[in-house]
């Protein structure tokens, strides 16, 4: 404990989301409550559909305090292109351009979209809210959907086709384009994730943050335990708190201790079916996962 | 549901709206809602101490002018502000939301500062104490966790003895640490205020040599606190460590406290890695020694030592060399000719969450030496215990809050429960304990003096809410003997700060009040701080109840209830016609 | 400077949009569109156009980038046909129901399967129910002058939807034709700069694009369709002043050849239809037969009126249809029926479907069928008759 250095950080305190529609315990309202204490009010955001837009665009509850605009589920990496060159082709230099969209929007029915918009090279910032599986609709299923999790289109995860298949490496496949900045992060690390807004907000070009944010509805854990779940998924290795810039991978931050993924598991009722060998099974795929990524890291 | 009523549309054309406009109070929904217990609130500084010392209040008070009662209000959670404002680690300084700004503030120095300043008024503070009580209290260990619960029980009327093993107060205080850090004429002060306040201190007598505790029961000593500590070095395990020229390191600066002279010939090498093998190393140093090497088997990252400690080392000549671990110790005559070592590497992680250190084959290397001194660890000397206080063999088994331990009417705190740790630890230990003997003579069942603050929250975080009025300004300075100053002699090396520096660098502070994790933490930005005393307050319009404050507060001070007054289904109709 | 060039309907297209100063184009492509974006990535490539590019993956992204480009308050547009349409049919009822702006060619081509590249206007009659203006052109130079009109159409402030101007595909898109390029300056003045009041700007923050239940969307549906029939006036504005500025004019929302005394009036839209029916309309008033030909220019908003006004007389319409709504009949057929609703006397409608998948239409086709209506008129009142049956 003494030789620990503490994160610091200077916060603004306005508030330019407030009263939204979301749960109580709702991390992607938290998430995105943060990322506009960074960018400020020199900001607009699009989103799609995901839980972030039910919340906020359902009238008359119109919760955002900058512009921002809701649009249909696949077009996030499009828009912002769009944005994005309307901005420069107007001179406008000022304003950040961020898209929020869902693990669904990004990583499904959005991928085509976020990968073309990698490619574009214009500058704006895409976060990816990720309560893995489509929330916002009832908890169905999405490829960042754990192994194992019990969703409303995969009810019985043991006889599902997709056998072995956790988590779609989202974060590889945003490094895959060489953009200059990516990285994940999770609510339940503040500054960890506001550094990495910021650090996207000054990036020339595409910037990419992948947010873990626990879901109480979806996941079935009771709501005050949010924070605290998010750290289990951080300390089990089921998430891992990673940068990608200038064409190296580091980790901002490794828990201090580990922790087996059977205790983050046992806590969200989304996992009750799990038997012990689908938790060996996911405890083998997080280690290997975590291994590949350290392996990443330590190249020169 | 037919009206004529227009629907005002502030923007055309098209479906949409104007950002901002939230007519419902979504919080409206539930009359739960957090109440905060202020007393509970604490700034981040005051969090991080391990006392629990009011630091920004006593900052607050040097600030007005007001030295005295910025010390007394230190003593009420530490009795030993002279040691403290010298050699504590300053947890409270890692945790200086000033750090946001600028630099953190120089609390340790001001702490120092508020000591120093008592003793040159003439009139040192003397606390106030309740009328005897007659009942007695025995303390084992006169070291800085015997010392403070000996203050704080003396202060309650009640009689106490301090039972001492060596010939003279203070534990590790004088037999640890170094006189360059902490000069013995200003540790004795101290203690002697201390002492004036028991009723008896015994001298050379060592539990389990001398007396037992059914002793003291017997002899009528009510409650017993034990504050043995760890003294007990821990064995390298390697051939040749019992050669001549193999010297324990705690043994080893006992010998210079107490003024032995110890030969330590030209060439040391100290093995380890915490605060006992650096102030071994600087010792051995200014004892005429001509080349000092510490071995520690992890790497600087790894290391438990004070960093402060570590860098003053390396400032002063002292090589480290890290990943590298004894094998053997060779003898040339009977006596300590050389060492041999290996380098490691740092393999995967081991319970404790540190990588663990492995050897690397062939990579094995000598160094020429003619005193090892060891400093891998300390125990506790289990042996004088009785059996039912023992936990797994090694430490005293306790309830971290009460201080209890399996025994009635016994209790204990520092290094003997914990291992090897910090001064403010055991001071705090011994306070909490003093307050849990307290309740015990009354025959009250007992309450902890206050449940800890959590640190298994992860990654602890400092946030300040970005104001415009605050400039940056830099940190005082600290005056300190430069490393050519310091050879071969043990001069106190840092100084303390003058009343007008003190004055400057207390303005610096933020006034916190409060951590802010809750403001943070809420989804809702329900939490705000405002007002003068910049204590959170929450937005029943905005809260929803979901508790993640109270999960999230790191000092417990919030709990849900049903608010009276904050109205239910309060949702603000929006019109839709007459 | 106007100048003459001898050149294709794509290129036309691609010379309104440069003079209409787009400043985001947001393509993908697919042909007969494609060299509409081609040109345009040159222009901008030579320094002719100062606009962003965004080379989408695919057409749904495309309009989604035009939509981002506009919202973000610059004028747009981007080029697509057939499946491309379909593949952002989700996005046309976005930005219609935003009431954005938004200006697109459409290279009217078939819609698989069967697998074809070839000219029909189905890709575009599938999308008639999105909210989008659709404007059918004849030739190279009404694709170049309907793209500018479409500009200013779009960006009335009565009418804030967007507009689709239609081509055929191949016959126009790649056929070559002497068009006139009309002069920048003169665009300028006709085309004011692109000034929006729903924009994203930090400046006065607005959500856009919002959900409300019930009536609310019911307001804003028919403040929809109340700006469709403002857009009926505008058109034919425009239309008017863009004669008088560049001296050419297309007849606003119709455009009629010989229909004013006609017993028998052909309708249809686009270059190939209608350039076979001018020629049989000639053909048969050789033959002493008063034939007449109705153009839809504007297919949305149907104008109901004109039609029946330019129709009421006529003993026999025929209808040409380019695509089929399978299940019923052709799709103008249907919409120009029921313009007639009511009409006593009414005359018999014929609908021919032909031209589909790039199938050519010659003048005899079209004058026997015409003049065998015309014959039958009294007794047979509805009639389907497809090109091809075998």
């Amino acid at each position: 404990m003494i030789t620990k250095e503490i994160a610091t950080r200077e916060i603004s305190p306005d508030e330019l989301l407030l009263n939204t529609l979301g749960c109580a315990g709702c991390s992607v309202v938290l998430a995105a409550r943060w990322a506009l204490k960074v960018l400020g009010k020199r900001t607009v955001f699009a989103v799609p559909a995901c839980c972030l837009a039910s919340v906020t665009i359902y009238w008359p509850q119109m919760a955002f305090r900058i512009p921002m605009v809701s649009i249909p589920f696949a077009t996030t990496g499009a828009v912002i292109q769009g944005i994005s060159a309307a901005f420069r082709h107007r001179g406008i230099t000022d304003v950040n351009v961020v898209g929020v969209a869902g693990d669904g929007g990004t990583a499904d029915i959005g991928l085509a979209s976020f990968s073309q918009a990698l490619v574009s090279r214009r500058k704006f910032i895409y976060i990816c809210v990720d309560n893995e599986a489509y929330m916002n609709t009832g908890v169905q299923w999405s490829s960042l959907t754990p192994y194992g999790a019990i969703t409303a289109t995969g009810p019985v995860p043991e006889v599902m086709q997709e056998r072995d298949h956790n988590k779609k490496d989202l974060f590889g496949i945003a490094i895959a384009h060489n953009i200059p900045y990516a990285a994940t992060a999770c609510t339940s690390y503040p500054l960890d994730f506001m550094e990495k807004v910021s650090k996207a907000a000054n990036t020339n070009g595409p910037a990419f943050i992948h947010v873990l944010t626990p879901c109480p509805t979806g996941w079935g854990y009771p709501e005050d335990k949010t924070i605290e779940i998010g750290r289990l998924a951080v300390e089990s290795g089921m998430w891992y708190l990673c940068e990608y810039q200038n064409g190296k991978i580091r980790f901002t931050y490794r828990p201090e201790k580990k922790v087996p993924v059977s205790e983050y598991l046992s806590l969200q009722s989304r996992f009750r079916r799990m038997k012990p060998e689908h938790i060996t099974q996911l405890q083998s795929m997080v280690d290997k996962r975590l291994a590949a990524i350290e392996a990443l890291a330590s190249l020169e | 549901m037919a009206t004529t009523a227009k629907i005002e549309r502030p923007v055309s054309p098209g479906p949409h709206w104007k950002a901002g406009d939230t007519p419902m109070q979504m919080g409206s929904f539930t009359d739960i809602k957090p109440v905060f217990d202020e007393s509970r609130c604490f700034s981040p500084c005051r969090q991080g101490c391990p006392a629990a010392t009011d630091i920004q209040s006593f900052i607050s008070l040097i600030n007005e002018g007001k030295h005295k009662e910025a010390l007394k209000l230190v003593k009420e959670t530490n009795p030993l502000p002279l040691v403290c404002g010298r050699v504590c680690p300053a947890f409270c300084e890692l945790r200086c939301s000033r750090g946001a700004v600028d630099e953190r503030i120089a609390i340790n120095a001001l702490e120092r500062f508020v000591a120093d300043y008592d003793y040159t008024t003439g009139a040192p503070y003397t606390p106030k104490v309740k009328p005897a009580t007659g009942r007695k209290v025995a303390i084992i260990g006169g070291g800085p966790a015997g010392l403070s619960a000996a203050y704080y029980l003396a202060l309650e009327g009640h009689q106490v003895t301090i039972f001492e093993a060596n010939s003279q107060l203070g534990g590790m205080l004088r037999y640890g640490i170094p006189e360059y850090r902490l000069p013995k004429a200003v540790l004795d002060k101290e203690i002697a205020a201390i002492a004036n306040l028991c009723k008896e201190i015994k001298y050379n007598a060592s539990l389990g040599k001398d007396f037992t505790i059914k002793d003291l029961k017997d002899k009528g000593y009510e409650a017993i606190f034990i504050g043995i500590g760890a003294w007990r070095e821990e064995k390298m395990g390697i051939e040749g460590e019992n050669l001549s020229g193999v010297l324990s390191g705690v043994e080893f600066l006992r010998d210079i406290a107490m003024g032995k002279k110890v030969d330590l010939g030209e060439k040391v090498v100290v093995v380890g890695g915490g605060n006992t093998a650096i102030d071994t190393a600087r010792t051995a140093l200014r004892l005429l020694a001509q080349e000092v090497t510490i071995l520690y088997r992890r790497s600087r990252a790894e290391m438990p030592a004070i960093i402060g400690e570590v860098e003053e080392a390396e400032r002063e000549g002292i090589h480290i060399q890290f990943l590298a671990a004894p094998v053997a110790i060779k003898a040339k005559d009977g006596k300590v000719d050389s060492i041999m070592c290996i380098k490691m590497r740092l393999g995967g992680r081991d319970e404790s969450g540190r990588r663990r250190p492995q050897p690397i084959e062939g990579s094995g290397f000598t160094l020429k030496v003619d005193t090892v001194i060891t400093a891998i660890g300390q125990t506790v000397d289990t042996s004088i215990l009785p059996k039912e206080l023992i936990d797994s063999g090694k430490y005293i088994k306790v309830n971290m809050e009460t201080m209890e331990t399996a025994l009635g009417g016994v209790f204990t705190g520092g290094d003997c429960v914990l291992g090897p740790g910090t001064v403010v630890e055991a001071i705090a230990a011994g306070r909490r304990a003093a307050f849990s003997i307290k309740q015990y003579l009354s025959g009250k069942s007992i309450e902890p003096l206050m449940a800890p603050h959590r640190y298994d929250k992860g990654q602890l975080v400092n946030i300040v809410i970005k104001g415009s009025k605050v400039k940056q300004l830099p940190r005082v300075k600290i005056s300190a003997l430069s490393p050519a100053e310091r050879k071969k002699n043990f001069k106190e090396i840092k100084s303390g700060l003058t009343e007008d520096k003190a004055k400057k660098e207390a303005e610096r502070c933020l006034e916190c009040n409060s951590c802010l994790l809750c403001w943070l933490f809420c989804p809702e930005g329900a939490i705000s701080v405002r007002g003068n005393d910049k204590r959170p307050t929450v937005d029943r319009d905005l809260c929803k109840a979901c508790g993640i404050c109270v999960n999230e507060c790191l000092g417990r001070a919030i709990e849900l209830k049903t608010v009276e007054s904050a109205k239910k289904g309060n949702l603000r109709k929006v019109s839709e016609g007459k | 400077m106007s100048e003459k060039k001898f050149t294709t309907g794509a290129d036309a297209v691609a010379y309104g949009a440069k003079l209409a100063r787009v400043g985001v184009i947001s393509a993908y492509p697919i042909t007969p569109s494609t060299h509409i974006v081609e040109q345009l990535a040159t222009f901008i490539a030579n320094g002719e156009l100062d606009a962003d590019f965004i080379k989408a993956e695919g057409e749904h992204s495309a309009m989604a980038g035009c939509f981002g480009a506009c919202i973000a308050g610059v004028r747009t547009f981007t080029a697509t046909a057939s499946h491309g349409l379909a593949y952002m049919h989700e996005m046309l009822s976005w930005v219609a129901g935003g009431r954005f702006p938004v200006v697109m060619a459409v290279a009217n081509r078939s819609v698989g399967a069967p697998w074809s590249i070839w000219g029909e206007h189905q890709d575009a009659i599938l999308q008639r129910d999105t909210g989008w203006i659709q404007f059918y052109v004849e030739t190279a130079q009404e694709a170049l002058d309907t793209t500018i009109q479409a500009f200013k159409i779009a960006e009335n402030h009565t009418v804030s939807t967007p507009v689709m101007v239609c081509l055929d595909g191949f016959n126009i898109s790649h056929a070559e034709e002497i068009v006139e390029i009309p002069d920048q300056d003169k665009v300028d003045n006709f085309l004011p700069p692109f000034s929006r009041s729903v924009v994203l700007d930090p400046d006065n923050p607005l959500i856009i694009d919002v959900g409300a239940m019930g009536r609310l969307t019911g307001v804003w549906r028919f403040e929809q369709i109340q700006a469709m029939e403002a857009a009926k006036k505008v058109i034919e504005d425009v239309d008017k002043e863009f004669g008088k500025v560049f001296g050419r004019s297309y007849g606003g929302l119709v455009d009629t050849y010989k229909c004013e005394d006609a017993e028998v009036t052909v309708v249809g839209m686009g270059g190939l239809a209608c350039g076979a029916t001018r020629d049989a309309v000639d053909s048969m008033r050789n033959n002493g037969v008063r034939a007449g030909m109705l153009r839809l220019r504007s297919f949305r908003p149907f104008p109901n009126e004109l039609v029946r006004q330019h129709l009421a007389k006529a003993k026999s319409v025929v209808v040409i249809d380019r695509d089929f709504s399978y299940g019923n009949e052709g799709a103008v057929y249907t919409e120009v029926k029921a313009a007639l609703y009511g009409l006593q006397p009414c005359p018999s409608i014929t609908n021919f479907i032909g031209g589909l998948a790039g199938a050519d239409l010659v003048a005899q086709e079209v004058q026997d069928i015409t003049q065998k209506a015309l014959q039958t008129a009294s007794t047979e009142r509805t009639k389907l008759i497809f090109q091809y049956t075998e």
